[in-house]
């Protein structure tokens, strides 16, 4: 695109555009790392779990002494409503691969972030450019 | 000079949210109190109003999520306490990691009271307390609609001043 032959308004609406554009991959990216930190959450209580009595949550708000019956055996949700009966192993790493895989999507994400970033600056620079000739031209 | 114009009178609503004075005749309102001071305290308590409906609204939500949760919870213990044999569940250990326990008979239970809290009550007391708060929930919820519909009416007898008096001023400097 060549931004030097756009006037000051097109160059606006172009930044505006990129405004978006970089607000939609902060939240994407915001997202990406909240998940991170979630499965995160889940490899650490995998680790911790054993044969000892715990206080098990029935509801959000009701709790009950328990013991766990198999501290070898779990579930995990590998899709929207897909269950899938794993040992303690292959839990953790199936969490493992799951986080490395978001952080990949993290490390692009960010990238187009930057590269987005560096573009609106050079925008901005042209368009204070403009605006400086547009002033001097009319003195 | 700036003087309180009567735009709002106690109301029977419950929560005692006053309700918006019709205005009947605006000529006589213009000419009494001026239509600048009239537009502008008809727009504040305007925003006023949309302000509590905002409120009213967050705290619907909060209790419509609440509602399933404490009936839901209820249930349980009426269960726990009518078996009599060990139970097996399976648990959220975390966002995608669920395990099965087992749940030996047990005289008592465990609620989360928020804030950090959680006391242990026996079955009995638990279902007590549960259906104390599910009656609250519900009664809570319900008056949050009725004051929600209340508030709509206040809103739009407002909207109704705010127009009436703008088309009277427009009216008035045309007929000048």
């Amino acid at each position: 695109m060549e931004l030097e032959s756009l006037n000051p308004q097109q160059l606006s609406i172009v930044k505006e555009q990129l405004d978006e554009e970089v607000e939609g991959l902060t939240n994407s990216f915001a997202n990406l790392r909240h998940a991170v930190t979630k499965y995160k959450a889940s490899k650490i209580a995998l680790e911790n779990i054993d044969q000892r009595e715990i206080l098990v949550p029935l509801t959000a708000s009701l709790y009950v002494p328990g013991r766990i019956i198999n501290p070898n055996q779990f579930m995990v949700e590998i899709g929207t409503g897909y269950y899938v009966e794993k040992t303690r192993v292959q839990s953790s790493e199936f969490c493992t691969r799951k986080m490395n895989m978001l952080m990949e999507n993290m490390d692009k994400i960010s990238k187009m972030i930057n590269q987005k970033k560096r573009y609106l600056d050079l925008v901005q620079e042209i368009m204070r450019k403009k605006i400086q000739e547009f002033q001097a031209s009319q003195h | 000079m700036s003087q309180t114009i009567p735009l709002s009178q106690p109301s029977s609503n419950p929560r005692k949210i006053p309700s918006v004075v019709f205005f009947e005749h605006v000529g006589e309102l213009v000419a009494q109190y001026g239509a600048d001071p009239l537009l502008k305290q008809l727009n504040e308590l305007y925003s006023k109003y949309k302000f509590m409906e905002a409120q009213l609204q967050r705290s619907k939500q909060v209790l419509r999520a609440k509602l399933p949760d404490i009936t839901n919870a209820l249930e349980m213990v009426e269960y726990l306490q009518s078996t009599q044999e060990e139970v097996k569940v399976d648990f959220q250990l975390s966002d995608c990691v669920w395990t099965k326990a087992e749940i030996p008979q047990t005289p008592s239970v465990a609620l989360w009271l928020g804030a950090n809290v959680m006391l242990e009550y026996p079955h009995e007391e638990a279902i007590d307390l549960l259906r104390k708060n599910l009656g609250n929930a519900e009664s809570a919820l319900e008056s949050t609609n009725e004051d929600l519909k209340f508030l709509k009416e206040q809103i739009t007898t407002c909207e109704v001043n705010l127009s009436r008096v703008y088309n009277y001023t427009v009216i008035s400097r045309q007929g000048k």
